[in-house]
């Protein structure tokens, strides 16, 4: 083909081409996406791979299956150890102490994380990945000084203060109030849900600071730490073994250059944190993959009713399922990132993210232990559950999952609406997104 | 990783839904489902067009005057023959192009290629047999040596577009047990008869039954010299594979435009006092709809990219197959529920999406033989 005959198809002659100028293609022109993670990309997960077979020591795992998420003293190695190599500020620009890396590389940070079942991700990325970039993008020169680098440094971490007994998914019911005495709020209410707050250092609170009429622009974020007076925590215990908090805030008084950003700017910032902690809920492939890779390994070894497992067509089907579904979220995953690393909010697609994969997540549970018959409900205090109890746990765990960071079923409204262009429901529907 | 287009594809989907936004209504496809002898004339003009624009040889070498294209460009105009309902007549003759290119001599793809690409003639392929869908090396329809060259007989079914094709590729056994694709062109092959079948997008399909085709040395499509029987197999079903996945991307387009107009039906469509987009149930049928396509269109470009770039990936081709057949089915099992009455009378036009559909869910391969596929890698 001469060149010239490439040039219709080549830049800004659409109208050519639509005029009916035959396809045309230039050999050198193969087509351009790219499916694969870069080599700089394998790397980087390699080294995070090594970093945790290094540091995952059986006394870690330990402290974290005898107390759950702790600050014991592993814990606290880990964290500073994780603070000194900077990935406690992963996402962070330079000039915070980050390290400036873009979204595919985070993805693959919390995948590697979340398939080693390495502990206490959770709650350091909400802090180090969710809040730190509400801080960076909204905060005062005051916030950012007092926070940023304690967060950095892994002094700080951060419990969410946002659901109340009657203001849960709506949190924009919330009723716990901060009131300006002189140079300091002072802060009245209660929050529920308040899963860190037992190993946290700061709650990071949702408060009503204007008056209660305006229900999104009335509300501000302000740090308080748990060790002030008038803060007192409460155990929640949940069938899954996860303790959560109900936290009582009377007469706490904070300084007042702890409220984060504007006063009223609340709403915002929880939306933007919010949209982070979705992808980071949703983009926890890790685990799911994990599970599916026990699972396989299990069935290929496992004897029953006369056939090993994986011989039985019944349980191929359902894993032959299983797999596609997690290549579908794993595609999706990093569509997502790469629309994040360009410079998009991609909301519809990390909600329908969120959604799938955690509903994804109940179905390897589910399908898991019915392979598994009636040694798929040993939990996982038995040391004889196959798979070490994971499947069994997850069954009980993934209600978080689905509801955690929005409920499912809201987050299919927001897929439908900001997806599709659906009309908004009877109610204004306002759940923390960000672009409102 | 980059996971966006460039220039030239995001030009090439605009000119393909541009060219058939305007040469092919929703009304030239209803004529098609409706009336088989108008639509067969409808399908010959917008073939002249798509000739004239040159998409069937998109994929093919310069030496057949094709545009030695990427598979890539051709699945990106296929999604827009799913959006807009394309007879089959032209996926046919491209899955017949796309077996040829595969196993043909450079004079046989002077004598059955070329004519093919430059829309002279058309073509279909036929492999199913009654009892074999997917599983080629079961094939039982046997090829004999002949004083013509070979003579051809068995049973061949849901063949598309079997009756007014110029040319048909045939899978059949040798002698000596191997496999074999032999080109059949119809104006030499005596001894073919056709049972029109009844399918669900009333596309035409036959089986058909071959007694004692004569057929000359130069039908027999031998691949490669150096191939034996276990490589001819397994290019056979790459070669399928490149079919099926372009049948996906045809599956995506169709999910996707259903999806698109029940969106906006429901939105402007009011009950109560409301558009029926403001409930709840309604939404989240919306949302999961969406899932399904979004999570399909990755899948299926996905496999694409890894088809045209590295010829084999049986894995991919199957998620993609199978996320694909799943967005089809849902898309249009919801359209219908929240369209009403008005997604099932044959004045409204979902329908013709449904069937279509099916259809495709049917020509792409069972379910069940891609999941063993995926199981097969998955538990390997």
């Amino acid at each position: 083909m001469r060149r010239e005959d490439c040039c219709p198809m080549v830049g800004g002659t659409l109208s050519a081409v639509a005029r009916g100028v035959r396809y045309a293609r230039c050999r050198e022109l193969e087509c351009t996406v790219d499916w694969d993670y870069t080599p700089e990309d394998q790397q980087w997960r390699a080294e995070v791979r090594k970093f945790l077979d290094e540091n995952l020591t059986e006394a870690l795992q330990r402290e974290n299956v005898e107390i759950g998420f702790s600050t014991g003293p592993e814990t606290k190695k880990l964290i500073r150890k994780l603070a000194d190599m900077g990935w406690n500020a992963l996402t962070w620009p330079a000039e915070y102490g980050g390290k400036n890396v873009g979204a595919v590389k985070r993805l693959i940070f919390v995948e590697e994380w979340t398939y080693a079942q390495a502990p206490a991700i959770t709650y350091v990325e909400i802090t180090n990945a969710a809040i730190a970039p509400v801080i960076i993008k909204y905060g005062t020169p005051e916030n950012k000084a007092d926070w940023l680098e304690p967060v950095r440094r892994g002094d700080v971490i951060f419990a969410l203060g946002y659901s109340e007994p009657q203001a849960g998914t709506d949190l924009a019911g919330l009723t716990t109030r901060a009131v300006l005495d002189g140079e300091e709020w002072v802060i009245n209410g209660q929050k529920i849900w308040n899963s860190a707050a037992h190993v946290a250092t700061h709650e990071w609170l949702a408060v009503r600071t204007g008056p209660s009429g305006d229900r999104h622009g009335g509300i501000s974020v302000i740090a308080v730490p748990i060790d002030a007076p008038g803060v007192e925590v409460h155990e929640i215990k949940t069938w899954h073994g996860h303790r959560t908090n109900q936290t009582f805030f009377t007469d706490v008084r904070v300084p007042r250059r702890n409220l984060i950003g504007e006063p009223g700017g609340g709403w915002q910032y929880l939306a933007y944190a919010l949209d982070f902690e979705r992808i980071t809920l949703g983009g926890s492939l890790g685990h799911v993959r994990r599970m599916l890779d026990d699972l396989k390994a299990h069935v290929k070894v496992t004897r029953l009713d006369g056939s090993f497992l994986a011989d039985q067509a019944a349980v191929r089907r359902s894993i032959a399922e299983l797999e596609v579904r997690l290549e579908a979220a794993k595609l999706m995953a990093l569509d997502v990132a790469v629309r994040i690393d360009k410079g998009e909010t991609p909301t519809p697609q990390g909600t329908a993210l969120k959604v799938y994969s955690s509903e994804l997540r109940s179905d390897i549970a589910r399908y898991g232990m019915s392979i598994l018959g009636i040694a798929g409900v040993r939990d996982q205090y038995d040391e004889l559950a196959p798979l070490g109890g994971i499947l069994e746990h997850e069954y009980r765990a993934n209600p978080v999952a689905r509801f955690g960071g929005g409920t499912n079923d809201v987050m299919r409204e927001i897929v439908a609406q900001r997806g599709l262009g659906l009309p908004r429901g009877i109610r204004r529907l306002k759940v923390a997104t960000e672009g409102e | 990783m980059d996971l966006s287009w460039s220039t030239q594809e995001r030009e090439l989907e605009a000119a393909a839904a541009t060219l058939l936004a305007r040469e092919w209504s929703v009304a030239d496809a209803r004529i098609v489902y409706q009336d088989t002898s108008d639509g067969q004339a409808a399908a010959r003009r917008l073939r002249a067009k798509i000739t004239e624009a040159g998409w069937l040889g998109i994929a093919f070498g310069e030496d057949v005057a094709g545009a030695g294209g990427t598979l890539f460009d051709l699945g990106i105009v296929f999604r827009q023959f799913g959006r807009y309902l394309v007879p089959t007549s032209i996926s046919s003759t491209i899955a017949a192009a796309l077996l040829i290119d595969a196993f043909a001599s450079p004079d046989q793809r002077a004598e059955y290629l070329g004519p093919l690409v430059r829309g002279e003639s058309s073509g279909t392929v036929a492999l199913t047999e009654p009892g074999l869908d997917s599983a080629y090396e079961l094939t039982a329809t046997s090829a004999k040596h002949a004083a013509s060259g070979y003579e051809i007989s068995g049973d061949k079914t849901f063949v598309p577009d079997a009756e007014t094709a110029d040319l048909t590729v045939v899978s059949a056994r040798l002698e000596r047990g191997a496999l074999a694709l032999f080109a059949v062109p119809k104006r030499e092959a005596g001894g073919i008869t056709y049972e029109p079948n009844s399918i669900m997008d009333r596309a035409p399909s036959a089986d058909i039954n071959l007694s004692g085709v004569q057929l000359s040395g130069s039908c027999l499509l031998r691949g490669h010299e150096d191939w034996d029987a276990r490589v001819y197999l397994q290019k056979l079903n790459d070669a399928m594979d490149r079919v099926t996945i372009l049948r996906c991307l045809e599956m995506l387009g169709g999910a996707e435009r259903a999806l698109e107009f029940t969106a906006r039906h429901v939105s402007e469509r009011e009950q109560f006092g409301r558009p029926i987009g403001t409930f709840q149930a309604v939404q989240m049928h919306i949302a999961d709809m969406y899932t399904a396509v979004y999570s399909a269109r990755l899948a299926c470009f996905k496999a694409l990219t890894k088809v045209s770039t590295e010829g084999s990936a049986s894995m991919q081709v199957s998620i993609a197959k199978s996320l694909a057949s799943y967005a089809a089915d849902l898309v249009t099992v919801y359209s219908h529920e929240l369209h009403g009455g008005m997604g099932i009378v044959t004045e409204g036009s979902l329908f013709l999406w449904s069937r279509r559909a099916k259809a495709l869910e049917g020509r792409t391969g069972r379910a069940e033989y891609h999941l063993d596929r995926v199981a097969d890698a998955a538990l390997a």
